[in-house]
Parts: C-alpha cells; sequence; structure tokens
C-alpha cells in the first residue's frame, strides 16, 4: 500500500503547480476542521461584535463599548454637587458654584488616567447658554468641546433659585487589544474569523455534498447498468430532466422550499450533482459487465450486490473520483452563489458567499475589503480544487488506455 | 452421490438464444406499424445434445456460430430464450437456485486480460468464492489459495500480486485456480487456449488435462482450433450459425467428416508443413448471423447443395455409428 | 508462376538493433537481426510474444518512436539504405515503396471514409494519375484481392463489411501504390480459419503475379509454413535459426525450433502431454551476451553464455547455435 502511495505521489508531484494547489487545498482544509482555535473570534455568537464596530479598515483595533455615566445634579442658588462612585472604585464628582458675574462653574474631578471622551449636559433651561460648549441643534444637550476644561453656564440675569441638570459622562474605552486584521464587515464582525468559519462551512458543504452526490449517483448508475431495460431508461430520463434546468435553478427551488441551513444546502447540492456521477458510473459499468470476469463472478454464484459492489465499482472508481474533486469546488461556488441570492445559510451562520453578498454594496465606495477578502479565499480554494482534480484527470487517463 | 456411469452430466434440450436489436421508440411504433422489422439474431438454434461424465466433448465453429453464447448458457451464466439445459437431471431454474450445487459447474476463459479483475489481488480472485459459499472458513482463506496456486503450478508466494503483474500463461492459470477451487465436477473451457502463445499453450493444455485426470473432470472445450480440439477431445460438435451440423468422436470426424462445412473446415486448416500448399478456391463469406441463408444455413457456400437445401433445414441425423449430421446428402461426403 | 527472379535481395536488413530507453531500464526489443528477402519472395517471420518480431517489421517501415530507436545496423531497400532517412524522406517509400499490413484493419481504415476514398488516396498520395486511371486503379485492386462488385462497394465504408474483407481491403490498399516491399504483422490471426485459408491463397497468387517481396510476421508456424519460402524463427529479439521452410519444418536444427515445432498439437499423439518447452521466457532488460535460450535449453554448455556465431550448414540455413543436435542423434 505505501508502495503504491508513494508512487502515486511521484507521479502526481510531475507537476509543481498541482502540489502548490494540493499544499493550499490542505491548508484549507486544515482552516475547515480547526476553524474555532484559529479564528481570533467567534463570528457566530452575537454578543462578541457589535455596531459600534462595523465596517472597521484592516488593521484597526477593536473598541469596546463606552462606558456612560449620567450624573444628576440638582443645584440650590447655583450651588450643588453629585458625586458618583463606578463599579471598579472610581470616584467621579461633579461641582456647580456661581461666579462673581452670576454664571455658574461647573468642575468634574475625576481620577487621572480616567480618559473622558465626551461631556454632555442635559436638561438645562432653553435660555441658558454654556461658555466652551456646542448645543445640539434639536435636543437640549451640550456637549464640551474641552472635556478637560470646567464649563461657564450663563442662565440669564439672575441665578435661578433651582437648577436641575443632568451630567453625562462618556469614558472613552481603552483599545482592548484585538485587532481586525482584514477589517469589519457591515455587522461587526471579524472579516479573518468570518472568513475562516466560511472556508469551514464551504468545504463541508462541498466535501459531504459532493460525497454525498458520488453515493446517490453511483447507486443509480449501478443500478441503471445491471437491470438494464426499463430501470435503466427511467433513471436515464429523469437525469436528462434535472440536467435540463439549470443547477442554480433547482438550488433555488429546493431551498425556497426547504427553508434555510447547512443541512438543506447538503440536500441541494445532492440533488444537483448526483447525475454527472450516476451517468459516469453507467457507462463504466456497462463497459465492465461485458467483461469477462463479471462472468466469472456470475460463474462463481455470487451476488448481485457484491459483484456491483466489490468488482465493477472498484474499476469505476478513477473517473468518479476525479469527478468527485471537481464537483468539490463546484459545490462550494453552488454554495456561494446559493448564499449571495440570499437562500441557503441563515445570516447568523455567513458562509463566503454571503459574506461577498453582504460586501457586494460596498464594492465601490472605499470599504472594499468586505467583499474582496471572501471573495479571493473562495477564488484561491475553488482553483487549487480544481487544479488537483484536473492533474488526478490527466494521471489516470493514459491508463485508462492501457 | 452415486451416478450410473452413463447418465449424462448435463444435457442441452432444445436450447436457443435470441438477441433481439433494441429498437429505439420510434422504431418499435413502426414495428408495430408493420413498417419494419423487429431485428433479431439467432445466436444459438434448437441445440440438443449431452455430455457424459468424463468425457471431453469439443465444440468447435467459426465466428457468428455461438459457440460462446452456448457454453455460457450451459455454464448457467445467461439463460436461453428456449428450451433449457439440465445439470443431473435438474432443470437450470433449479440448480442456479441452489448456489453451491451451481457451483459444480465453472468456466475458463478466454482473454486473460478481462478475465480477472485487475483491482483484485489473486487471494481474494481465487479465495472470494469459496468463503462467501461457506466451503472454507475465512480463517483458512489465504493458506487455501496457496494450495490452489500450487496445483495450477504457480508460486504460492504470488497470492499477494496482481493480474497485471502477471504474464498472459499465468493469468490463465489464476483463472484455472479460480475454477478449481469451488470444487467443478465440469469444466468449460471457452477458446481458453487461443490467446496464448504456442509454447505457452503447450503448458496451459497440458495443465488441463492433468487436472481433468486428477479431479476425474468432464470437460466441454470450446475452440477454433482444430489441432487442439483433436489432442484434447473424445468427441465433436461442429457448429455452423447457431445450429449443430455434425457430432462425432474426434477420430471419426477427423477420419471422415460428414458435413460440407466439416470438410471445409479440415481442408482449410491451416497445417505445419514443409511445402507451399496449393489452395483449393474456397468461395463465400461466412454470412452474417442477423441474415442467415434459408434453409440449410451452409447452402451458399456448398458444392453439393441441391434444391432442397435451399428450402429446408437439415434435421440432425444419424450419419453412421455414433455420429450424427445435419446434411441430407451426407453419404455423398464421406472420404 | 514464379518467374526466374535475379538473386539480388530485395530487403536487406543487417545486424539491426531497436532498443527502447525506458525508465526501468533499456529494452533490446531487436539485437543483431539479419536476414534478406528477394524479389517475389515470400519470407515468413515467427515467434512469440516477446520474440521483436513486430519489432523489427516497425523498424523496417520506419514508425519507431521514442524512448525506442534503431541504434545500429542497416535496413537496405534495393540498396537504399533505410535507417538514417528523415520522417519527410521516409515517407516517400512508405505506401509507395513499402507497405505495412496490420493485424487489425480497423487500425489502418479510416472508419468515416468510404473504402473508394481511402484506396485512391493511397494512389494520389503518391503517383499523379488522372481521376480515371485511380478509378481504374482502385476497381483492379479490389478485384485482385476476391472483392465481389467492386465498382458498387467503392462507395461503401468500413463497417459495412465483415472482417475477412476489410483486411482484404486493407490488402488491396496497401497493393494499390504497386510497392516493391509489403510487411504483413499477423494479418490473418484475428479471421476465421476459412477466411484465412482464402487471404492466404489469394496473397500467394499475387505474390506470384507481381514479383513484390513479402515479410510476413507471425507467431502461427501453420500459416507460415503454407505461405513463405523461406523462414526466420525469432527468440527474445534475436534470430536463432533462417532457411527454406523445408529446411526449417523437415529438419529443424535450432533446440528452440526442435522444441517449438515439437510442442504444436498435431505433431503430438491425441490425449498425451505435449512435449513443452520448460520455463518462460526471460526478460528483455536483463539480457547478457549469450543465447537468450539457454536457461530453457537442455542443450546448454558453459559456452552458450558467450556471444553466438551463425552456423551456416548449408547455403541457404543460418543457425544461430553452437551445440546443433547431430543428425543421429535423438531429439527428446
Amino acid at each position: 500500500m505505501i508502495h503504491l502511495a508513494r508512487s502515486f505521489f511521484s507521479e502526481f508531484s510531475e507537476k509543481p503547480i498541482a502540489v502548490i494547489c494540493l499544499v493550499i487545498t490542505l491548508i484549507f482544509a486544515g482552516c475547515a476542521v480547526f476553524a474555532p482555535l484559529i479564528a481570533p473570534m467567534n463570528p457566530y455568537d452575537l454578543r462578541t461584535f457589535s455596531l459600534s464596530d462595523a465596517r472597521l479598515p484592516p488593521g484597526a483595533q477593536q473598541m469596546e463599548e463606552a462606558l456612560i455615566v449620567t450624573m444628576p445634579l440638582s443645584a440650590q442658588a447655583g450651588e450643588g454637587g453629585v458625586e458618583q462612585v463606578l463599579e471598579d472604585g472610581t470616584r467621579i464628582v461633579a461641582t456647580l458654584t456661581p461666579d462673581v458675574d452670576g454664571r455658574l462653574r461647573l468642575e468634574i474631578e475625576f481620577p487621572d488616567g480616567f480618559e473622558i471622551s465626551a461631556i454632555r449636559l442635559l436638561s438645562l433651561p432653553r435660555d441658558a447658554s454654556v461658555a466652551g460648549a456646542r448645543r445640539h441643534p434639536i435636543r437640549s444637550e451640550w456637549t464640551l468641546i474641552d472635556p478637560a476644561q470646567p464649563a461657564v453656564i450663563e442662565t440669564g440675569p439672575q441665578i435661578p433659585t433651582v437648577l436641575d441638570f443632568s451630567v453625562v459622562l462618556e469614558a472613552t474605552s481603552p483599545a482592548t487589544g484585538t485587532t481586525f486584521a482584514l477589517g469589519t464587515d457591515g455587522f461587526g464582525r471579524d472579516m479573518l474569523s468570518a472568513i475562516i468559519y466560511g472556508v469551514r462551512i464551504s468545504f463541508i458543504v462541498g466535501a459531504v455534498g459532493a460525497l454525498g452526490s458520488m453515493i446517490v449517483g453511483s447507486s443509480l448508475g449501478l443500478i441503471a447498468a445491471w437491470y438494464g431495460g426499463r430501470i435503466d431508461s427511467a433513471i436515464m430520463r429523469i437525469a436528462d430532466f434535472q440536467l435540463s434546468i439549470p443547477s442554480l435553478m433547482v438550488g433555488l427551488l429546493v431551498l425556497t422550499v426547504l427553508g434555510k441551513g447547512v443541512d438543506k444546502i447538503l440536500i441541494a447540492i445532492v440533488l444537483i450533482q448526483w447525475t454527472l456521477f450516476a451517468r459516469t458510473t453507467r457507462s463504466v459499468a456497462l463497459a465492465e459487465l461485458r467483461s469477462d470476469y463479471v462472468d466469472a463472478a456470475r460463474g462463481l454464484r455470487l451476488s448481485a450486490l457484491r459483484i456491483n459492489l466489490r468488482h465493477i465499482l472498484p474499476n469505476c472508481l478513477p473517473p468518479l473520483l476525479v469527478i468527485l474533486t471537481i464537483n468539490i469546488a463546484s459545490a462550494i461556488t453552488l454554495e456561494a452563489s446559493l448564499s449571495f441570492l440570499g437562500v441557503g445559510l441563515p445570516l447568523t451562520q455567513p458562509s463566503l458567499g454571503m459574506l461577498i453578498a453582504n460586501g457586494y454594496e460596498y464594492m465601490f465606495s472605499k470599504l472594499y475589503w468586505i467583499a474582496i477578502y471572501p471573495g479571493l479565499v473562495l477564488l484561491l480554494m475553488v482553483v487549487s480544487i480544481n487544479v488537483v482534480g484536473d492533474r488526478l484527470r490527466d494521471m489516470y487517463n493514459p491508463q485508462l488506455k492501457r | 452421490m452415486t451416478v450410473v456411469a452413463d447418465a449424462p452430466i448435463i444435457v442441452a434440450h432444445g436450447v436457443s438464444k435470441t438477441f433481439t436489436l433494441e429498437a429505439g421508440f420510434m422504431a418499435s411504433i413502426c414495428q408495430r406499424l408493420g413498417n419494419s422489422e423487429r431485428r433479431s439474431v439467432r445466436a444459438v438454434d434448437d441445440v440438443s445434445f449431452e455430455v457424459r461424465p468424463g468425457e471431453t466433448v469439443g465444440i468447435v465453429g467459426e465466428s457468428g456460430c455461438g459457440k460462446s453464447t452456448l457454453a455460457r448458457i450451459l455454464a448457467g451464466i445467461s439463460l436461453p430464450t428456449d428450451g433449457n439445459v439440465t445439470f443431473r437431471d435438474q432443470s437450470t431454474k433449479d440448480w442456479l437456485s441452489d448456489a453451491r450445487k451451481a457451483l459444480r459447474v465453472q468456466m475458463i476463459f478466454q482473454d486473460p486480460q478481462s478475465s480477472i479483475n485487475p483491482r483484485m489481488k489473486v487471494s481474494d480472485v481465487v479465495g472470494e468464492a469459496p468463503v462467501v459459499h461457506g466451503l472454507i472458513p475465512r480463517a483458512r482463506r489465504d493458506a487455501y489459495v496457496r494450495e490452489c496456486l500450487e496445483k495450477v503450478g504457480l508460486d504460492p508466494d504470488f497470492i499477494h500480486r496482481y493480474p497485471h503483474q502477471f504474464s498472459g500463461g499465468q493469468r490463465q492459470r489464476v483463472g484455472i485456480a479460480r475454477a478449481l477451487a469451488v470444487n467443478p465436477e465440469l469444466l468449460i473451457c471457452d477458446e481458453s487456449v487461443a490467446a496464448l502463445d504456442v509454447s505457452v499453450q503447450a503448458q496451459i493444455i497440458n495443465l488441463l488435462m492433468e487436472i481433468r485426470a486428477e479431479f476425474g473432470l468432464t470437460m466441454l472445450f470450446i475452440s477454433h482450433d482444430l489441432g487442439v480440439i483433436r489432442h484434447m477431445c473424445d468427441r465433436v460438435i461442429v457448429m455452423y450459425l447457431g445450429r449443430i451440423v455434425e457430432v462425432a468422436t474426434a477420430k471419426d470426424l477427423f477420419e471422415s467428416p460428414r458435413h460440407p462445412y466439416t470438410r471445409m473446415l479440415l481442408d482449410g486448416m491451416p497445417r505445419v508443413t514443409t511445402h507451399r500448399r496449393e489452395f483449393m478456391t474456397i468461395k463465400g463469406e461466412i454470412p452474417s448471423p442477423i441474415n442467415p441463408p434459408p434453409g440449410c444455413h451452409f447452402n451458399p457456400r456448398c458444392k453439393f447443395r441441391t434444391d432442397e437445401c435451399l428450402s429446408q433445414r437439415p434435421p440432425l441425423e444419424q450419419a453412421g455409428e455414433n455420429r450424427k449430421a445435419a446434411c441430407i446428402h451426407w453419404r455423398q461426403i464421406s472420404g | 508462376m514464379k518467374a526466374a527472379y535475379p538473386a539480388t535481395p530485395l530487403l536487406d536488413v543487417d545486424e539491426l538493433n531497436t532498443w527502447f530507453f525506458t525508465k526501468a531500464g533499456v529494452v533490446k526489443s531487436v539485437r543483431n537481426v539479419s536476414f534478406t528477402v528477394g524479389r517475389g519472395e515470400v519470407v515468413g517471420v515467427v515467434g512469440e510474444s516477446g520474440s521483436g518480431k513486430s519489432v523489427t517489421g516497425l523498424s523496417i517501415m520506419g514508425l519507431i518512436d521514442p524512448p525506442g530507436r534503431i541504434v545500429s545496423g542497416s535496413v537496405r531497400l534495393n540498396g537504399q539504405e533505410l535507417t538514417g532517412l528523415t520522417e519527410r524522406q521516409f515517407r516517400k517509400y512508405r505506401g509507395a515503396r513499402i507497405a505495412m499490413i496490420f493485424q487489425n484493419p480497423m487500425m489502418t481504415l479510416n472508419p468515416v471514409q468510404t473504402i473508394g476514398d481511402q484506396i485512391s488516396e493511397a494512389v494520389t498520395e503518391h503517383e499523379s494519375l488522372s481521376p480515371r486511371e485511380v478509378h481504374a486503379r482502385c476497381i483492379d485492386a479490389l478485384k485482385t484481392v476476391g472483392i465481389p462488385s467492386p465498382e458498387e462497394r467503392l462507395t461503401a465504408y468500413p463497417h459495412e463489411f465483415s472482417g475477412g474483407m476489410r483486411q482484404r481491403i486493407v490488402i488491396a490498399t496497401a497493393l494499390v501504390t504497386r510497392p516493391e516491399l509489403i510487411i504483413a504483422d499477423e494479418p490473418t490471426t484475428a479471421l476465421d480459419v476459412t477466411i484465412q485459408a482464402q487471404i492466404i491463397h489469394q496473397t500467394r497468387k499475387l505474390i506470384d503475379e507481381t514479383g513484390t517481396g513479402l515479410v510476413w510476421i507471425s507467431h502461427d508456424l501453420a500459416t507460415l509454413s503454407e505461405l513463405a519460402d523461406r523462414i526466420v524463427v525469432m527468440y527474445a529479439g534475436t534470430v536463432v535459426e533462417t532457411g527454406t521452410t523445408a529446411e526449417i519444418i523437415g529438419n529443424p536444427k535450432h533446440p528452440y525450433t526442435i522444441r517449438l515445432l515439437d510442442s504444436v498439437p498435431s505433431r503430438n499423439e491425441p490425449g498425451r502431454p505435449l512435449r513443452q518447452i520448460p520455463g518462460i521466457m526471460p526478460s528483455l532488460i536483463s539480457l547478457g551476451e549469450g543465447c537468450p535460450f539457454a536457461s530453457r535449453c537442455d542443450r546448454r554448455i558453459p559456452r552458450c553464455d558467450q556471444p553466438i556465431p551463425a552456423v551456416t550448414p548449408t547455403s541457404t540455413r543460418r543457425v544461430y547455435c553452437i551445440n546443433i543436435p547431430q543428425e543421429d542423434e535423438v531429439t527428446a
């Protein structure tokens, strides 16, 4: 067996490009298997991303949610204060004192190291104005221009007896240190993680789908070849009928009926791809059935099942394996197209196709990364699997002629 | 099981096999409307004969004579469209239904390339059937296959090899081992030495004769090579276009053929000779089995033909002691 | 009746060596093969698989492709050396002056061309004749090989003929250019006995009438003995014996030839074990310099491991053996 494997590999590696593509394919396979271990984040966990991270370019840092502290301040004759202690013990104090010229001075104390990104004053009287702050055009909200400086509030000629308002502090979230290597998409998902998980889905769908089609299709092909007559005609006519409908339409029909989900996509792929396997198996099986060794097996009174699985099928395998590799690539493309069109996988489990679809609207704005990276990865995966399949086909052809 | 010495081991009763050339949908409509005829080939046409235990019967004929089709019917690999075959008085259906019983008739094929599955090791090729049918326990399989290989003159260490690693002659031996592994009583050899070189052919012929003697086998030997037939067979059946034209002992057949076709075969047979041979002009081609000539199939090439030959199929009748010929003029042919 | 032809050889093969340089090693398919063919003469080359007989035929025709090539030796047609010719030059010979016939007629015949087209193509390729003359030649060719109603059959396709007819058409195509030499590689092996007899008969007649030389390659000694004037016996890539048919068949001298003849069923008593040759043919990669048959020969002596010279007991015979059984010895 080792000898066979060795001679297989030495012949395979006669074309270096095929070896490169084989390595690439294996890397993708590794991604698929080890996705939870390799991906920096889990793109399925809705809690781990937020819209505030949306559409960040590659290399951006993830921001945590800003901390918002709201402190209601009630001032009597222009004097008042409020203090708030945060969960981690940080103490913030806001003090309002009147000034000599009838203005109110607001000072906010907070410990060093506590980064304030914005201070807003809410619910001030309409006619009040705050020096050093910007007024919100609609709401009664003033945002301090420089949070470090105290604010000076003017309330008119007289200091009001009672003044109630709120001081809202927004603390700058420290950078978490997580870099989005490939940026984020419109939902705030890390592209790299989404792509890795997307590769996993594509690979599983491709491999399992193509394998399932091979099992179903080859069985039907063997049955058609063995029994001949009406059964053969029936199976082949069904195959012809199905081949006359474009595969994407079959997929759309099936998924619209069945709904979304990885298992439904697998069913759709099997329903689309079985025909090629069935036809190929049938034509090889028909030729093999005429061989003397099949007659010998009949003479030895072996059962039909045994003859088909043990004697005929192994001889059908070389062309079937080539079709299998090529169909894996085609299944991946199919799934991507279906997801792109909106059927297939649910939104929360993005495949490469869906990522491309989501990023499609941003293609021509500057947010290129949302569609390009998944697209490139899909391209690379499909091309390398196809090259490997081509090489297998070339390797097996001269042997068939022998 | 005690068997009466003369009771035949296998008997063909009026066996016929017709292959209809499949008509497509449109063509079958036309046929129903009466516009065209159903094309069919009568590969085997009402053949009856018997084989007695221990004897070797040769079947000789050229392409289109139906000998290979007949062989497969006798081996239980294909079914006749008419008539039946009895093996030890059990009709085909019965003896085929019991797998173990049916193993008693085995066949050895012509083409060493295609008669063994290229993807199976020798141990599987030879050992599969005995294990599947419970003749030997699985644990003993490799040891049993080794014994079988030794019996046919192959190195027992070959059990792990694949067919492509063997020469043609060795592959034929594997085929013989495969048949012997299930303990047959009747061995049908379909052109088993035709694809082999002269020296290898001699080895395989000798092997077949050896196992025939050692295991007391009855044999049906099909060939187009009259020299081999003469060497191996006790009785000979000559076939032409699906019909038996002559049956006789080997000696009688070669010394005094009683059918014009047998005469022609013997005349045309290449013989190792020291001088150039003067050939008699033999006319005619072998007709296509789809449209055989009416009456006696051989009439277009026959120099003894009369009008009767064109309209009636000559019956296979007694033409001397222990022999039959299907020719109404057989008395004129002797010599 | 065969006219008397001059004795200068039409074809002279001298010490021909054709080797195949494969990854597994050098396969010496043809080693130091020499024989001649005269005008109007039929030379039969007999051997089993691996004997190199087909490769010899292909070498003469210049049809050896890499990884094989003619390593040394010469092939002369009427004095003209063929081994050094380029493909272009050879094309003037192939079809026009030497023709080849293969075992499977469908290797030669194009299934989508009428036989009339194919035969006339062979003519017009090498000669410029008027269409009428070409037509006449084609009809003539079909008549000589015994195809009935040739006029009508010219427009038929190969699949409309039986195997025997097809082979006859191939022979007709080979003859229509009036070549000087025909090489036939197992032309009747796949045909029925009665058809084979007819074709051999017709071929013999043609050779006698046209004076074409014929090399008939086959493994079937019986057919060759009925047709050939002289026989060349090959084993494992070399010639072991040449001579007239009468000499080879009636008085074989090389142990292999003797054993080969002895193993033919018709030369053995029915029912007794055939006199078979023990052992198997050696691999063509690992051959030594000596006689390739030595490993299976019961007359082997130590000198058999050295290169074997040719022994010429008569002017027409050559035997490559140094331990030929004497007349009075009983060959087992």
